[in-house]
Formats: C-alpha cells, structure tokens, sequence
C-alpha cells in the first residue's frame, strides 16, 4: 500500500503543479489577487507530496521490496542500509525523483521566504517554476516510473552498479541536483521579468541569494564528484574531461558569470539584459547536463540510463525550455530598460571581463563536449576530445581571468583607476614573481610554465589577502585601528576573498599534481619493496575477505619514511557476485597537503605476485580544499543580508586626470 | 479499501490548499503589497544606517531610489484594473479536476490491487517460482547451515545457473559435516575444476585423489584424477590411469568417447617425453588443430560475450573433445554474460545437453 500511495501522490503533484502553472500566471496578468494567492500554498503541498512520494520509494528500498521494479533492478537484500538507501537515488528513475523533489523544494522556499516579493512577480515565478515540475513529473511518469510494479515479484534483487556502492553516491548527486536546479530559480525569476516587461536593481537583490545558494551547492557537488572519481575509479586522476563532468562544468562556469553580473545588477543597476539572458543561459545549461546525462547519448560511468523514449522525452522539454525562454528574451528584451553607464576602467568593466571570459570559456567546453557527439551523429566517426584540446582552448582563457582576478575587488564603482590599483597590487604581484622564481630555482631548471602556474596560484592567494588588508587601511590609521576596521568589513568582503583564494589554492593543486607527480608501475610479490617519491613501500601479502555482496583480494601494504613505518595501505580488487562486476579500491594516505595513492592491477599468472601502480601525488588536496574555501566565500556572502539597493555612491574624489588614460599599462 | 481512503484525503488535503487561500484572498483586497514591500525596504536602510553599515550619503541615495518605486507602486495601485475575479470559476473548475484528474490517472498508470511485499515478509512454498527457489534454500541455509539435504540440492543447481564458485562451496560445506563419500568428493572436485576454467587447482587434485581412495570404482572420479594428472605434467602416469579405465570399460560406456579424447591429449601434450602410441595418433592432429581454433573462439568470446551462437558453437565444441568440463564451464559462462536472454540461454542449454553433431565423432 505504501508504494501505491508513493505513486499516487506523485500523481497528484503533477496535477496540482498543472493547476500552479496556470492559475496564478493568469492571475497575475489579470492582477487578480485571488488566483495569485494560491501559488505559495500550492508550492508547499507540492513539495510535500513529492517528499510523501520519495518516502515511499525510500520505504520500498528499506525494506527491499522487490514488487516494486525499481528496487529490484537496483537493489539486493543484503545490501548494507546505508547502501540500500543511497540506492533510491543511485539509478536513473530515483534520481530523476530526487531532481523533482529538489525542484519542489526551491519552489516552496520561493513560497517561504519570499514574502517580500511583489505579488505579480511572486505568481509568475511559481508559475514558471510549475512548468518545470510538470514537464519533469510527466518525464517521470511516462518514460521514468520508479513505482512501477512486478508481479509475482522476485525473491532478490539485482544489486547496485558496484561502482556506485559508495558514500561519495550519498552526498554527490543531491548536491549537484541542488545546484543545477537550484538555478532553475534564476530562471524563473528571468522569465518571470521577461513576461511582466519589468525588471530593476531590487529583482537582482531577490534573484542573487538564489543564484548563489545554487552555486556553492553546483561547486560542492563538482568537487565531491571529482574526489569521488579520483578515489573510486582508481585511475588517480581528479578531472577527466568526461562529458558528464562537463555537463555539470558548464552550468557552473556560467553561473559564476552570473553571479557577478547579479552583483553589478545589484549594485549599479546594469547589464540588467544581459544578467536575464545569463540565467537563462545557466538554467539551460543545467537542462543540457540533464539531458546528456539522463538520455544516455554518452557511454560512461553515470550514464546509467539508457532508452531512446527517455532521451527523445528529455530532449523535448530542453528544446521547448531553452527555445521557448530564448524566443521569450528575444521579444521582449527590448522593453526592458537598460541600466546605468559606467567607464570601460571599473568594477563593472572588470565584471564584464569576467562574463566576458567566462562565456566563451563555457562555450569552449561546450564545443568540446558537444562537437564529438555531433560528428558521430552525423558521419557515425567516433572521436573523443580530451584533455589537449580543452588545454589548448579553455586553458588560455583561464589565464587572463585569474590575473584580472584580483584587480576587479580593488576598482571602484563606475569609474576606477587602474594605476592606483596596481599601484596598492604591486607588493601581491613581487610576492608572485618572488616564488615563481623560487620555484625555479629550487626544481633547478624544472617546468618553467609550472614555475609560472605556481606564480599565478600565489598572485591569487596574496591578492585576495591583500584587498582585505588594504580595505582595513593598516597603514593609515594604525595596527590597533587597522584590525578593528578588518574584523569590521563586511561578511561579503570575506566572502569575495575566500572564493578568489579558492581559486588560487585550487590551481597550485592543480599545477603541483600535473607537474611534481611521481608514478611507478611495478609487480610486487611478498616481501617486495617499491620506492615512490620519498616512501618505500613493501608489499607483506594478500588477504581474501567477503562482505555482503562482494568478494575482495586485499594486498597488505606498508609505507616506510626513512625506516619509519608511516602507514598501513590496504589497496583491494573486488567482485561484486551479483553483477559479476569487478572494481579496484585505492588505498590512499594523505600527508600534509599531499596523498600517496596505490591501486592493483592483475595478478601474476602464478597468483603469487600483483601489479601495483602507485602515485605520490604532492598537493593533490589543495584542489579540493581550495573549493571548500570557495564555497566558503559563497556561504559568507550569502550570510550578508545588508542593503544593496541600486543606489549610486556619490563620486569621493574625483579621478586625477590622465591617470584613467593610462590604462593600459 | 484502506488505500482508498488514504488517496481520497491526499486528494480531499491537495484540493484544499489551492481553495483555501483562493477564497480567503478572494475576500481581501486586489493587488497591491507592493507598497508593503518597498515600505519595508525603507525600514531597512534606516536599519542598517543604524548598525552603521552603510554610509549616510548611501542611506539618503538609496530611499530616494526607494521613494521613487514606491511612487510608481502606489500609482500601479490606484489605477490598477479590478476586474471580476475568475475566483469562482477557478473553484468550481479545480473541485472538479483535481480529484478527477489525479485519480484517472493513478488508476491508469498505478497498481493499487498489488499489496507491498517486503523481503521479510515473503515466504518460500510450492508456488515460488523455480528462479528463485535457490534464494528460499540460501536463506534457509543461513539459518540451519548443517541441513547437509540442503546443500545437496542447492549444489548441483548453483552449477547448473552458472555459479560454479558457490556450488564448490557447497559441495565443501556437505564434505564438511562429514559427507565423505566417493561421489560428493568428486563432485567438489569438478565444481572447483569449473570454477577455476576447466584448470585443475590443488584443491580439485586432493578431492579426486581422495573419491578415488573411497571409492576405486567411481569412474567420475578416477576420469578427472587421470586428468588431474594430466595437468600437473605427469603424462605417462596420466596415461596410464586411462589405459586402466579403458581396460576393464564396458563396451557401451557413455564415458568412453571422453577417456579416449582426454588420453589422446595427454599422449599428445607429453610427446616430447615419450613414445606416441600409433592408436589415436591421427585425431590427436585434428584435435590439435580443433582446440587451436576452440581457444581462439574462446578468447573471442571473453573479449565479446555477446554472443549466443559464438557460447552454443564453443559449448558443442568442448562436448565433441569431449572436455565436459570445460563445456559446462563454457555454457555457465555464457548463461551469465547473456542472464536475462531467454532465447539466448536456450541455445546454450541445447548445446549443452542436446545430441551432438556426429562429424567428429
């Protein structure tokens, strides 16, 4: 019976979201205060059918309930708990359940918190936001139905993709749902702006909070899937390139452009068009990572799905959504007014560069992700592009953005002096060349271009320290004074510093991993000894364990630093019995900010020896930790409620002549 | 009866949240907080002015930004339209589409005759299906491991659906507790030899010897032995225990095409070392050639198991060299890489067990 009332209220949602998507959108246009009144309430019972729903699919998974075809193809009763549950969203009709639920979720929040919204624009919100829960609960129902039934069910079920029996799966899809439907938000509130031909400082005020939420959810969820691969797939590598993980990448690089043009919305009242075509655009591209995922077009590890209903389904609502938002933008842009003026040398021209980049790097990837699949649609050849293309593309507009980076917090609104600013930015820029040199001297003629990445990381780090200590004036006004004013700045300050920090922490992992790595491939039988970097590592045996659906080899390792034991690695080869499906599970020792990482190979012919590969991966962490910093950076800015009405600060000075002109420098 | 009732108050709930803020707002004012919101909005700057977190100036920019909206709301406000509102005929319209909307469509797509039926609660009798009667013996099993009957039954099945590793653990499981016989022992024995491929591990070699010590006349047993022998490069000896086994052979065996082919591969395989017997020398060439294109069929059809015909033409193969184990282990392998393909498991288990073609025989 719980199943059934699963389904039903999943039924039920739908008709109600049908109802939210019309009533109070006609509503608003007949400012018709009781068809508007209906959208919040309507919002929450919504979620909290949807959420009745995933409890009840929840429920069939606990107690694996194999009527229920979804948990029979998908679960095994002697699967752990926790495994039993990460397994509702593990599979593709869970997950696209878990998608809806998050969508509902936004939605009622919107119904929540959005208290102060003017009432036609709160309507038209919910509607559009209604339209995307229908177009995904019909999705659901007629391709993607999680509560189908099998009668007389089976007695045991068919286990979860090994690969997937993991916490990573716990955490990572939720927070990239989170994220890229966390920006279907913005996108409604896009057409909402679109639709009543109205849009001014205070939309961005209510669109950013959304758009940012969004963000630190969409980074979370990058950065843990990457930890994830990096540690599941046993491959050693962080970042693949793999069209999944560019469908999640481009959604993410665009809503960074659209948070900092939501800001100089915010603040200046312009690139008002420009911010509406951005969240529309990011929404979009959250839909296309939906669409490449879920359709199973590509063959990879998460693309576990595969039928042509669903993708031909999925591909429908991308082109009514994206066409149909497009179309919208195009009529009606020109009705809304464009915002205020600014000199191309200022806070909103350094924001502008950002977007500049930032587009064109999305698009970049984009080609990269979209072309290979084109071209095997239309001439059925197969190529992949791999990481030398999106080095050759993406990269070289990565470099001009992280060196504008930390220019853009020290110009002023409207009209900035760049002299000035590189004027305050000169110590952060010696800083940089100091340990770029330093960095050359000590690998003594090494990677000059790392040297160079290591010098940018730093120029990033320092810069973003160095405009909280410039805004605390600790030369002015003293070291007492100074650190009154710092702990006094802003939460939104630190924030803008944290995520700009984040970035730089990021790359020197990044830059010190693909340069200073050390690997070695070897077979290893007992009583063997391997050096990798400064570790000796011997090899004392193997061991055969079992555990609930699996068998595993382990081969019991020890890490020696100088004679001393440091750590103990356990690196196994499992077989999950039930899908016959093999894995590797790396053992990894992280010390400091670096991980020793070991993974094994086949075994010898004579079962007496194994073939270890294994890595000294310096600063690997960094990538991951610089992320946490950036959502860190979100987080504290979000947590800044203050005023930011898009009033223009009257001028303090005005700008010493022919120092603007000297821009160029 | 009780889901019923359960999904007529989800309904009666769902449909009262769309009527209850519709005839409460219905009642109130049309359009218009707005005002509220930018009234709100100067409550704010005065806030924040206060806790000094924007600059005066800002503060007096900014409400005046915020007085010029709230002119513009206030006049939206007044010469605002109210026109009828469609509250009425949203009411009547929702009452009637909700529950008969949501209700035609569960009972389209739902099945609310099917009871839940958690593991727990299931239970094994005459009905279950023969797929999953394995699972009812585990479970049982779990709970009375030395129910040797049980194992008994469950071995030979765990090899018959291509689990040859679980049915060696059974067959340990009943020799175990005691079940020493002849017959079990060289039933380990061959489930081992096909779990490992058709190699003859230890383990496999210590069972045979050990039916053969029970029981001399277990054919099974002393058969594998020889080719046990075989395997660890004891030709000669391996020869020997054939020649044994053929000596004293009734004429009809059904076992005798299968001795002769393993004794004409062991001659082969220890020509270097020793005199070829003229018998059988000619279809040793064949056999050769035979196996060399048996094994590359095989490799074939590791790298691509999907493959019906390639598994029922390898399984016969095996069955002509008369290999059967090999054979079954070739046929389990294929049951597995093609689970859930009806026709395709067919096929395999017609080559498994159906006649043979007689070109080699």
């Amino acid at each position: 019976m719980i199943s059934e009332v699963g389904h039903f209220a999943l039924v039920l949602a739908l008709i109600l979201a049908l109802v939210q998507s019309v009533v109070p959108v006609i509503g608003a246009r007949r400012n018709d205060a009781a068809l508007m009144a209906i959208a919040p309430p309507v919002a929450v019972t919504q979620l909290l059918l949807i959420a009745l729903s995933f409890a009840a699919l929840t429920h069939a998974y606990v107690v694996s309930d194999f009527s229920v075809v979804n948990v029979y193809e998908n679960s095994h009763s002697a699967k752990p708990m926790l495994y039993k549950i990460t397994g509702v969203w593990g599979n593709h009709e869970g997950s696209m359940l878990l998608w809806v639920l998050i969508l509902a979720l936004f939605g009622a929040a919107v119904a929540w918190f959005g208290g102060n919204l003017p009432t036609t624009l709160k309507a038209n919100v919910l509607g559009v936001q209604a339209w995307i829960t229908v177009a995904f609960l019909l999705f659901i129902l007629l391709t993607s139905n999680p509560f189908l039934r099998l009668s007389p069910a089976p007695m045991e079920g068919q286990d979860l993709n090994p690969l997937l029996q993991d916490i990573g799966l716990a955490i990572h899809p939720p927070l990239l749902y989170l994220g890229y439907v966390g920006f279907s938000i913005s996108f409604a509130f896009a057409v909402a702006a679109l639709i009543e031909g109205r849009i001014d400082a205070a939309w961005a005020r209510w669109v950013r909070p959304w758009t940012l939420a969004a963000w630190v959810f969409l980074t979370a969820g990058i950065s843990m899937g990457s930890y994830w691969a990096y540690y599941e797939l046993g491959w050693g590598g962080w970042w693949f390139w793999d069209p999944v993980e560019n469908a999640s990448f481009m959604p993410w690089l665009i809503g960074t452009a659209l948070l900092h043009s939501a800001l100089v919305m915010e603040k200046r009242n312009a690139l008002k068009i420009w911010t509406v075509l951005l969240a529309i655009l990011t929404f979009s591209l959250s839909l296309l990572g939906t669409f490449l995922v879920r359709s199973g077009i590509l063959t990879s590890v998460h693309s576990f799905a595969t039928d042509p209903a669903r993708g031909v389904f999925i591909l429908t609502i991308l082109l009514i959504f994206i066409g149909g938002s497009l179309a919208l933008f195009a009529l009606r842009a020109s009705s809304l007014q464009a915002g205020g003026l600014f000199a191309p040398v200022s806070r909103e021209g350094a924001l502008v560069l950002n977007n500049l980049l930032l587009t064109a790097a999305t698009a970049s990837v984009l080609v990269g992700t979209l072309y290979p699949m084109a071209l095997e649609a239309v001439t059925g050849d197969k190529i992949s592009v791999g990481e030398p293309f999106f080095n050759l593309t993406f990269g070289p507009l990565m470099i001009p953005l992280l060196l504008a980076v930390p220019f853009g917090p020290f110009l002023a609104w409207k009209r900035g002096d760049i002299y000035a600013v590189a004027q305050r930015l000169y110590a952060a820029f010696g800083i940089a060349i100091l340990v770029t040199l330093a960095v050359i001297w000590a690998t003594s003629g090494g990677p000059v271009l790392a040297a160079l990445g290591i010098g940018l990381a730093t120029w990033l780090m320092v810069g973003a320290a160095a405009e909280l200590l410039f805004r605390a004036r600790f030369g002015d006004v003293g070291f007492a004074a100074g650190w009154r004013r710092l702990a006094g700045l802003p939460r939104s300050a630190y924030g803008t510093a944290a995520a700009h920090a984040g970035l730089g922490i990021t790359l020197l992992g990044i830059v010190a991993v693909s340069t200073f790595e050390a690997e070695t491939i070897t077979v290893m039988r007992r009583g063997d000894t391997a050096t990798i970097g400064a570790y000796e590592v011997s090899f004392d045996g193997f061991e055969n364990r079992a555990a609930g659906t699996y068998r595993e080899l382990v081969a019991h390792m020890t890490a020696r630093k100088d004679g001393e034991v440091v750590a103990r690695l356990d690196p196994s080869k499992r077989i999950y019995e039930v899908r016959q499906m093999p894995t590797t599970e790396a053992a990894i020792v992280t010390h400091g900010f670096s991980q020793l990482y070991v993974t094994l190979g086949d075994t010898t012919a004579e079962n007496d020896g194994i073939t270890v590969r294994m890595w000294d991966k310096p600063l690997v962490t960094l990538i991951w930790l610089g992320t946490v910093a950036m959502m860190l950076g979100g987080a504290l800015s979000l947590s800044d409620r203050r005023l930011r009405v898009g009033a223009p600060k009257p001028a303090r000075a005005a700008p010493r002549p022919g120092r603007t002109l000297a821009a160029g420098e | 009866m009780m889901l019923w009732i359960v999904l007529a108050i989800l309904t009666g709930l769902a449909t009262l949240s769309v009527l209850v803020p519709l005839a409460r707002a219905g009642r109130g004012t049309v359009g218009g907080d707005d005002v509220e919101v930018y009234r709100d909005q100067l409550g704010e700057i005065e806030r924040d002015l206060d806790r000094g977190l924007v600059a005066r100036e800002e503060a007096a920019a900014a409400r005046a930004e915020i007085a010029r909206r709230l002119l513009k709301a206030d006049e939206a406000k007044a010469s605002g339209p109210t026109r009828a509102s469609f509250a009425k005929i949203v009411t009547i319209a929702v009452i009637a589409f909700v529950p008969a909307a949501s209700l035609g469509a569960y009972t389209y797509v739902g099945a609310p005759d099917l009871p839940d039926q958690p593991v727990a609660s299931r239970s094994c009798g005459p009905e279950t299906p023969l797929t999953d009667l394995v699972i009812c013996i585990e479970r049982h099993l779990a709970q009375n491991p030395d129910d040797v009957e049980g194992w008994r039954v469950v071995a030979p099945v765990y090899l018959r659906i291509g689990r040859p590793q679980d049915a060696a653990r059974a067959y340990g499981e009943i020799v175990r507790r005691g079940g020493t016989d002849s017959a079990t022992l060289a039933d380990l024995g061959e489930a081992i030899v096909i779990a490992a491929d058709g190699r003859f591990p230890p383990a496999a070699i210590e069972a045979f010897n050990a039916a053969v010590a029970a029981d001399g006349d277990n054919m099974k047993a002393r058969f594998y032995a020889a080719r046990g022998l075989a395997a660890e490069g004891r030709f000669d000896e391996a020869v020997q225990a054939f020649d044994a086994m053929l000596a004293n052979a009734p004429p009809d065996a059904p076992w005798l095409a299968a001795v002769r082919a393993s004794r004409a591969e062991a001659v082969e395989a220890g020509a270097p070392a020793m005199e070829a017997p003229a018998e059988g020398g000619a279809p040793a060439v064949n056999d050769g050639m035979i196996r060399q294109m048996v094994a590359s069929l095989a490799e074939r059809l590791a790298a691509e198991p999907l493959d019906p015909q390639g598994w029922a033409r390898l399984v016969r193969s095996y069955r002509v060299l008369g290999d059967e184990p090999a054979a079954t282990a070739a046929a389990a392998r294929g049951r597995a890489a093609l689970a859930g393909d009806v026709e395709a498991i067919a096929l395999i288990d017609d080559a498994a067990n159906g006649p043979l073609p007689n070109a080699l025989n």
